[in-house]
Order: C-alpha cells, then structure tokens, then sequence
C-alpha cells in the first residue's frame, strides 16, 4: 500500500468515528428533547466544538493530500467526497446541537410529545437514516446508498404530516404559537438531516462508480435544453 | 555523469542521423535517377477541434493518425502489440504506462525513427494522412517534415541559435535571407523563445538553459511546418519552471498542431491532454478523454497505474 493510501484509509476511519459521534449526539439530543433535560440537551451544544474541530482537521488533512500527491482516479474521488461527507456530517452535528438547544423552549411551552406520535416517528426515521449513512460510510456501499435515498422520502413524508398535526392542534391553541414554532423547528432539523443523509449517500455512489447522481432531472432537462438550442 | 554524457550523445546522433538522411534523401532527389517519392496526401480535416477537453468531445473529425492492429518488433520480441487507436488532428494526446510497456516504441514509429534500430519490424496499419507510414513507397523526409520529434534531453545543434531552426527550411532548399529571418522568427514566436533571444540570434544554441534550448528545439522542429508533433518525455531533463514553460507552449502549439506526448509524468499528462492512451506490456489498454482517464478510468490495470499501485 503506498503511503497515499495509507493517509487515506486513515481519513476515510477518522470520517467513520465522526459519523458515530454524530449520530451519538443525535440519540442524545432526541432523548433530551424527550427527557425535558435541559441540562443534557445544553451538553450536546457543548459538545459540538469536538465535532467541529475534527470536521477542521479532516479537511486540513484532505487539503494536504491533495498538495502533495496529486491523486488520480480512486483516491481524487475519494478525498473529494471525504471533503464533502465532512461537511455534512458536521452540519447534521449541528442540526442535533440546535435540537439540544431547543430542550429549554420544549420545557418552556410545556410541549408534551405523547399528544405527537408523528414526532416520534420522525426521530426514529431520521436516527434510522443516520445510522444506515454512518454504516455505509464504514463499508462505503453503494447498494445501500440507494436505500438511504429512498428512505429519505420517508422521512419528507413524516415532517409533512407532523405539521399538518402541529398547525391543527396547536394553531387552534390561544398562546399555541410558540409552542408550534419550537416543534416545527425540531421536525424541520431532522427533515433537513434526511436531506443530508441523502446527500451524503450520492457522494458516496460518486466514489464508487463517478457518477453524479444529483439532479439528476435537472442535468438531463438542461442537456436537453443544450441539444435543443 | 558519462552516462548522462552518453545519452545526451545518442538522442543527438538520433536527430542529426535523422536530419543528415533528410539531407542525404533530398540530395538523391535532386539527383538525375529521383527515388520514387509520392507526395502524402494532403490532411482532409473536416473540422478544427477546439482546444478544450469539452470541444473535443463534441467534435467528430477525421483521424490524422489511425493505427490498426499495430505490431513493431524488435527482433523476435514485440515492442508494442495489435495496436488500435486513432488520434485526432489539433488535439494533445499523451500516453502513458510504466517502463517497457512500448509508449516510446509507439510514438516512434508514427515518423519511422524506429528504422534507425536494426532488426526491427512492422506489421499492421499505421497511418498519417490515410497514407500507411511503413509501406515502402514512403519517403522518409517527407515523413518526418510533416511529423516532427521533440526528445527527451534538448538536442541543439553545436551551432547558432538562427542556424539551428534554419537548418530545416535550408535543407527544404530556401536560401533567400529575408525568408529565413521570417521563420527564424516565426518559429521562435511560435515556441515563446523570441523576446528571450531575440537579440542574440548568432550564439551558440549551447549557451542556452536547459528549459529555452528545449524550446529551441521545438521551434526548430516547427521549421519544417509538421502537421504533427511527437515528443518523447519532453520536459524530463528540465526544471519546473522550464517545464512550466514547455506545456504552455504544448497548449499554445495545440490549436494549430497535432501533438502526441509521452511522459512518465502522470500529472504532466492530466495538465496538457485532451486525449490519454494507457499502454502495458505494448499493449494499449485504455484509451479516452484525458478528463474521464483521470477521474474514472474503466479498465482496473489503468486506474491501478494512475494511482501508483502498480508499475
């Protein structure tokens, strides 16, 4: 194995530490949120700073790769969506650090979740996803990148039902808009962590095949607009 | 240091052996009893292919060289097998591969140079301009006027910077001064070496760096007006900054040549080609757009080259 992909294998187990960090401080977040801890929701804020620093060092690593090897081929695809699964990986910490956030407004307008079974549903889809995305990154399969993608749709599904639930019950609440508004941004996180996850499941159909399976629609109406004209 | 000394001797005999039979050819012609000399046909280039990797891959044009099912042997043992490929006028093409694997052999049997190695053989098609380079009616001096080579060490003459590129043009039989101060200076344009020398055209070539004497070499191969330049590793012996300059050049010369390239290196290749050939073993094992050879190649064997897992 020559020294490049020595560092890349490295890389590429660092990004899959990362992943499980994420998805810890999701769990955390989730069961705070659940808890009414504060105190344990303000922690996964805290936290966060770990995951932002190894985000910072994984993409210094990736930089310095790229200077001094000049990859081809595998290992250019591979640092390119290591850089890209980095990034989202650290946004979805993020997402989860604002769930944590959110606890105090949760204990505030006194939100019971046992009156939203769709939230629990889309806290176990949107952990389901993540954990699907962080063992394909370990594995890096393609097969089940497809699955994560579809599953995404899911998970868009869940959030549009749960606000429709939310502006029903709470809307018709005198005093029930905050409480609204602090759901709703909790189920907005985790749909865009669907978003993400899918994001990231692309990347890593990139890596094994080249392909760029984003926008798909939107790059073949636009090579159709190119023929046309 | 005598090694090095040796191999700068040999690829210099090379150019002059090749230059002197030109000479030597062109003198027979003259002659009262003229070798049969078929002029090759004029390029039928039906359309001019952009500069970029995006053009090129739009463009379907005629081939200016198209090898099928190429062979070159070196006694019993082949150089290259069952080569087929064709490459296209205006363009760069590279190709690489690891030591031995025939790239050089390939590129020097588009002008021939090969003859100059005894007991050596041909088999195959190999064309430029739709005219097979290896039948016997070829001559070689129009053949290597319409395909010039670029070698690996700069190989200038031991004479001045002018008599270097006007040694060509002279050999062509133009003698008139005001002519060749036009293409001296022409072609030193064309290779981006006239602001650096303009004002000391009578030195000795040898007084030049590395990096200019290597575009001397280019603008005295461009002399001769080849439709096609071939240049073997052509930055190898040069710094980077030389080396900068020479594949800038390379991209410059490529709207109006047809340039086909071998290095070892593999960036150099991704940097200046729109096209890349990967051979192993004299076997051409990959062929296509530079951009999908370095991003996605399909064979395993090339993507392990480029990575450096091999070779």
């Amino acid at each position: 194995m020559s020294e490049l992909q020595g560092r890349l294998e490295k890389v590429m187990l660092r990004l899959d530490l990362m992943g499980m960090r994420v998805e810890q401080a999701l769990a955390d977040a989730l069961q705070a949120a659940k808890d009414g801890d504060v105190e344990a929701g303000r922690n996964v804020d805290e936290h966060d700073s770990l995951i932002d620093r190894e985000e910072v060092e994984i993409e210094q690593e990736c930089i310095r790769l790229l200077a001094l090897y000049q990859p081809a081929a595998i290992d250019l695809r591979m640092i390119c969506t290591i850089i890209k699964i980095n990034n989202d990986l650290e946004r979805i910490a993020d997402l989860a650090a604002g769930i944590g956030k959110r606890v105090k407004h949760v204990v505030e307008d006194k939100i019971s979740f046992d009156n939203y079974g769709g939230f629990d549903s889309l806290a176990q889809a949107a952990r389901e996803i993540l954990g699907k995305t962080v063992r394909m990154l370990g594995a890096t399969d393609s097969s089940t990148a497809n699955k994560v993608i579809k599953f995404d749709d899911k998970i868009n599904q869940y959030y549009r039902q749960f606000v429709r639930d939310v502006l029903d019950t709470e809307g018709k609440k005198v005093g029930g808009l905050e409480a609204a508004m602090t759901l709703i941004n909790l189920a907005k996180a985790l749909e865009r962590i669907g978003d993400l996850c899918t994001n990231i499941a692309e990347d890593i159909i990139f890596l094994k095949t080249g392909d760029i399976v984003r926008h798909a629609e939107a790059m073949r109406n636009l090579s159709n607009d190119e023929i046309a004209s | 240091m005598d090694i090095d000394k040796e191999n700068k001797m040999t690829s210099l005999d090379q150019t002059i052996a090749a230059n002197t039979e030109a000479l030597y050819a062109r003198d027979e012609s003259k002659s009262p009893t003229p070798a049969p000399a078929p002029a090759m046909p004029t390029p039928s280039i039906a359309v001019t292919v952009g500069a970029t990797p995006e053009a090129e891959e739009a463009v379907c044009c005629e081939p200016i060289i198209t090898s099928k099912g190429f062979d070159f042997y070196y006694g019993k043992k082949a150089g290259v097998r069952d080569i087929t490929m064709d490459i296209y006028p205006c363009a760069v093409t590279a190709i690489i591969g690891p030591s031995g694997c025939g790239k050089s052999t390939f590129l020097r049997s588009i002008n021939r140079m090969n003859d100059l190695i005894p007991n050596t053989r041909a088999a195959g098609r190999l064309a430029v301009n739709g005219q097979n380079v290896y039948e016997k009616q070829v001559n070689l001096v129009n053949l290597r006027q319409q395909v010039g080579m670029v070698f690996q060490r700069p190989n200038p003459f031991p004479k001045s910077i002018f008599d270097n590129i006007a040694y060509g043009p002279r050999l062509q039989g133009i003698r008139k001064r005001s002519r060749l101060d036009e293409i001296v200076e022409q072609c030193l344009h064309d290779a981006a070496l006239w602001k650096e020398v303009k004002d000391e055209l009578k030195k000795s070539a040898l007084a030049l760096s590395g990096g200019q004497q290597q575009r001397l070499c280019i603008a005295r191969a461009l002399a001769t007006k080849p439709k096609v330049l071939l240049m073997d590793e052509p930055c190898s012996a040069l710094d980077p900054v030389a080396t900068g300059k020479v594949e800038e050049l390379i991209r410059k010369l490529r709207t109006n040549y047809t340039i086909v390239i071998v290095t070892h290196n593999m960036q150099q290749a991704a940097r200046v080609s729109d096209r890349t050939a990967f051979f192993c073993l004299g076997e051409l094992i990959e062929y296509g757009l530079t951009r999908d050879v370095f991003t996605n190649p399909t064979n395993e064997q090339t993507e392990a080259y480029i990575t450096g897992r091999f070779g």
